[in-house]
């Protein structure tokens, strides 16, 4: 090939052109620690990247969730240990005070101390933290509880704040005041301990039902009790289906009779009793207080109150404890789990991390021996062009 | 054959080698001309005499004073260089539109875009928090506005290729005119039969640029003007006049230019009819490449925008409003109106249930499906979640720049190394131009020598007769 000056300066540019590309490409890339600067530099290796950095930001995100979750549930658990040692020891006194020697001066003090500890459940009820009443549900920024009927406020406190700690894994942060104190999971502890409170300080060994009425029951009247109808007349003689023995309070005027079935399984009294004038009432041992179902009937203004004795409060207390250990044991697991989360997310994390490294982090010593290698090529450039330049032509030696 | 013959002889060499002489130094004078082809003298005999002895030569005569020049090489890189400014161009673009979705350097829309999902979910941990709703407004924000003016950058982007288009349609029209012009003097100068050595160059030189903007094809007649086509066969170039190319706005292309020649039959639209050049590389990734990565911008904020509002109002705000989005766009350009709708922290739908009624404050229930949104496959993105839409449309713009970039690179070389074969024809060797020096150096001092033999032979004849 015709080889001719122009050529030989523009394959010398061209080369030092290529050489000082390499060595600024090697030089930024060991500068800034990234083989990948741009998305053209390895498309491939881009969505591979971005995807693993989807995924570590998410996880991020979900550690930080359940770091939330955790603190949610720390409190609540340790909320729930409180009101399991108070009732623990509601669960004493009430064991303590059905001894018969006591006396109703002893159960007026033991009385004050359960009103104590009742006050105390209403007050781990009431825990609060950075999110609220923990107990509240939704309604976190209501006290669910409180020391007066009704116990618990009106506010919905069903709701379950459900938190997300893995991509499709949400899991429940809180537990349901209802649930852990109310009638929803089972028992109404702080109804039951308030009972017990009143049977104290009433001295009740038994159990009763107290029917109230506002107003004189009228001729035709009814009401149920356990599924037994009972209906007033007007001055007739009390039809006494189950043989049990209902007697009406003096200021009752009307009679009870028409009962429509047989009344109650067991040998029960059903007595009527003069509370305030107008009430009936009904005593058994083996009513559960909360079992005792009235509804309104045909009768105005009918309250129903159930009196627990100290008795019942034994099993009652059982009760509440093991609806207390059950949501505690609940928070246990759930705490269990959110370990198990956050200990596979770090795994995933560091794997993700070491995996995107891999595809954009320099290898150090690679870096550096290219860029070596690269400033060599850049060298050997210029010494060739130098040496070109000094390269005299056929001018040179003619004279 | 006689004395004076032979001072004949030696005076056509005298000339001759002087002719020579002149070529050698017009090359080296022009060696580093760009553009330059080198020349010689075609050197011919006279015509002999025909004597009883035989057939005597009468000396030498120059011929004429030609280009070394491969017209197929010529012809060859015309197209190479239309392919090399179309991918100069294309190339130079599309670096832009990745420097706009350069997620790497992270500052692009996809940290926004998590960062408001993560805002999301911290909501969802502290629902009737004012700090939790605070920020989600701000990444809301943040995140619109990062959308807005990603659009922002592909439409100013646009504008400024079109900037470009209108400087290259002026280019293009100097050229076209100066060709013209050298038309007519190369046209005047070779009427004599005499090769326009130096203007062909020239002109060469034009038409190699005029090949890097335009696609064209040409032909030469035999006055030595050549007629230049562009689009479907319009002349650009006719003889000693041009036509001009001129821009037109499109309205219906968002008021971008359309490139027109206007001829004697009237102006015709030749913007589809450009296939290379530097041109076509501004043209298409203005209106093919940019406008695709516009159109998925938009997709993806009006499915963004979509799902996250139709999600948003199926919740309540503290306050108890539900019904409402969180984005506001206009359809048809969601990417360049997305804006924040809810200013209101207390309005910011976390709650599944009416929070003042049927749930409290601590209802994250519709946080919980605003945040999932995240993981959500939409249909109109193809089955894909918002992030991997977004990750593949970052993936297929490096792709295509690379691809751009490697296209430039191989098609730079291919370039070149043609560059390099019609250098190695035309170009000036300064070896060969010293040795061609001392040729004809030596030859025209022989040549003297001759002339001075023939005076000497003379002045013996004249000297018989003392």
């Amino acid at each position: 090939m015709r080889v001719t000056s122009k050529m030989m300066f523009n394959q010398a540019d061209g080369s030092m052109m290529t050489a000082n590309e390499g060595v600024f490409g090697a030089q930024t890339r060991l500068e800034s620690g990234k083989k990948i600067l741009t998305p053209s530099d390895d498309p491939a290796a881009v969505t591979k990247i971005l995807n693993y950095r989807t995924i570590e930001t998410n996880i991020d995100q979900y550690s930080r969730n359940i770091n939330a979750v955790r603190a949610r549930l720390e409190s609540t658990e340790s909320a729930l240990g409180s009101a399991s040692n108070a009732i623990q020891r509601l669960k004493e006194l009430a064991i303590a005070q059905a001894n018969a020697t006591n006396t109703a001066a002893d159960r007026k003090i033991g009385a004050a101390e359960a009103r104590q500890l009742f006050e105390e459940l209403v007050g781990i009820g009431n825990t609060k933290t950075e999110n609220g009443y923990i107990f509240g549900g939704y309604a976190s920024s209501a006290a669910p509880f409180q020391t007066t009927t009704p116990f618990t406020t009106g506010t919905t406190i069903s709701g379950e704040i459900n938190v997300q700690i893995d991509s499709g894994m949400t899991i429940k942060a809180n537990i349901r005041g209802d649930m852990a104190f109310g009638a929803a999971g089972g028992i109404d502890v702080l109804d039951a301990v308030n009972r017990f409170v009143n049977a104290l300080n009433a001295n009740n060994l038994a159990d009763s039902t107290t029917v109230g009425f506002a107003a004189q029951p009228a001729a035709g009247n009814a009401f149920t009790l356990q599924g037994k109808t009972y209906e007033f007349n007007s001055g007739g003689p009390l039809v006494n289906p189950g043989a049990i023995p209902i007697t009406i309070g003096a200021a009752l005027t009307n009679t009870i009779d028409n009962a429509t079935t047989a009344v109650l399984a067991n040998a029960t009294n059903i007595t009527a009793v003069n509370s305030g004038g107008m009430a009936l009432a009904l005593t058994s041992t083996s009513f559960g207080s909360n079992t005792v179902v009235a509804n309104v009937g045909t009768v105005a203004n009918q309250t129903v109150s159930n009196n627990s004795s100290v008795q019942t409060t034994i099993g009652e207390m059982d009760a509440a404890l093991n609806q207390i250990v059950n949501a505690r044991a609940d928070v246990g697991a759930r705490l269990g789990r959110v370990d198990a989360v956050k200990e596979r997310l770090d795994g995933v994390k560091l794997a993700t991390g070491k995996a995107r490294s891999n595809e954009e982090d320099i290898d150090l010593a690679k870096a550096i021996t290219d860029f070596t290698a690269k400033q060599q090529a850049l060298e050997a450039a210029r010494s060739s062009a130098a040496k070109m330049f000094e390269m005299p032509t056929l001018m040179d030696f003619l004279s | 054959m006689s004395i004076n013959g032979l001072l004949n002889i030696g005076r056509s060499s005298l000339q001759v080698n002087q002719t020579a002489l002149q070529v050698t130094g017009h090359n080296i004078a022009n060696v580093n001309t760009p553009g330059y082809t080198r020349q010689r003298v075609g050197i011919e005999t006279t015509t002999p005499f025909v004597t009883g002895a035989g057939v005597i030569g009468t000396g030498v005569r120059a011929q004429e004073v030609t280009r070394v020049y491969d017209r197929f090489l010529a012809f060859q890189i015309k197209g190479e260089r239309e392919n090399f400014g179309a991918l100069s161009s294309k190339k130079d673009t599309i670096a832009r539109v990745e420097e706009i979705f350069n997620e790497l350097s992270g500052s692009g829309l996809k940290d926004k875009l998590t960062a408001f999902f993560n805002s999301l979910k911290d909501l969802s941990n502290n629902a009737g928090s004012y700090a939790e709703r605070a920020q989600v407004l701000s990444n809301a924000d943040l995140l619109a506005y990062t959308i807005k003016s990603k659009a922002t950058d592909l439409s100013t982007l646009r504008t400024s290729i079109d900037n470009d288009v209108k400087s290259t349609v002026s280019d293009v029209n100097s050229l076209a005119s100066q060709i013209a012009d050298l038309n007519g003097k190369i046209a005047d100068q070779e009427l004599s039969g005499a090769s326009a050595n130096d203007l062909r160059d020239r002109r060469d030189g034009l038409m190699a640029d005029l090949s890097g903007l335009i696609n064209y094809n040409y032909v030469e007649d035999n006055s030595g003007q050549v007629t230049i086509f562009v689009g479907k066969g319009t002349p650009l170039v006719d003889g000693i006049r041009y036509n001009a190319l001129s821009t037109v706005v499109n309205a219906a292309n968002s008021n971008l230019a359309d490139v027109y020649i206007s001829s004697g039959s009237g102006s015709t639209k030749i913007t589809s009819d450009i296939s290379s050049g530097k041109l076509k590389g501004l043209l298409n990734v203005r209106d093919s490449v940019i406008t695709g990565y516009q159109t998925r911008l938009n997709t993806l904020t009006a499915n963004l925008a979509g799902e996250i509002n139709a999600q948003h109002a199926l919740g309540y705000g503290l306050d108890g409003s539900t019904g409402l989005p969180l984005f506001s766009v206009t359809a048809g350009s969601e990417a360049a109106t997305i804006s924040l709708a809810v200013t209101d922290t207390n309005k910011i739908a976390a709650a599944a249930a009416n929070p003042l009624t049927n749930s409290g404050p601590a209802d994250n229930g519709n946080a919980l499906l605003l945040a999932g949104i995240q993981d959500k496959s939409i249909a109109a993105l193809g089955n894909t979640n918002i992030d991997t839409y977004y990750n593949a449309m970052v993936t297929d713009i490096g792709a295509r720049s690379q691809s751009a970039s490697k296209g430039f690179e191989y098609q730079k070389f291919t370039r070149d190394q043609l560059e390099t074969r019609i250098e190695s024809v035309s170009g000036v060797s300064m070896d060969e131009e010293a040795s061609n020096l001392i040729k004809f150096q030596r030859a025209y001092q022989a040549s003297a020598k001759l002339i001075t033999t023939a005076d000497e032979l003379l002045l013996t004849i004249l000297d018989l007769k003392r």
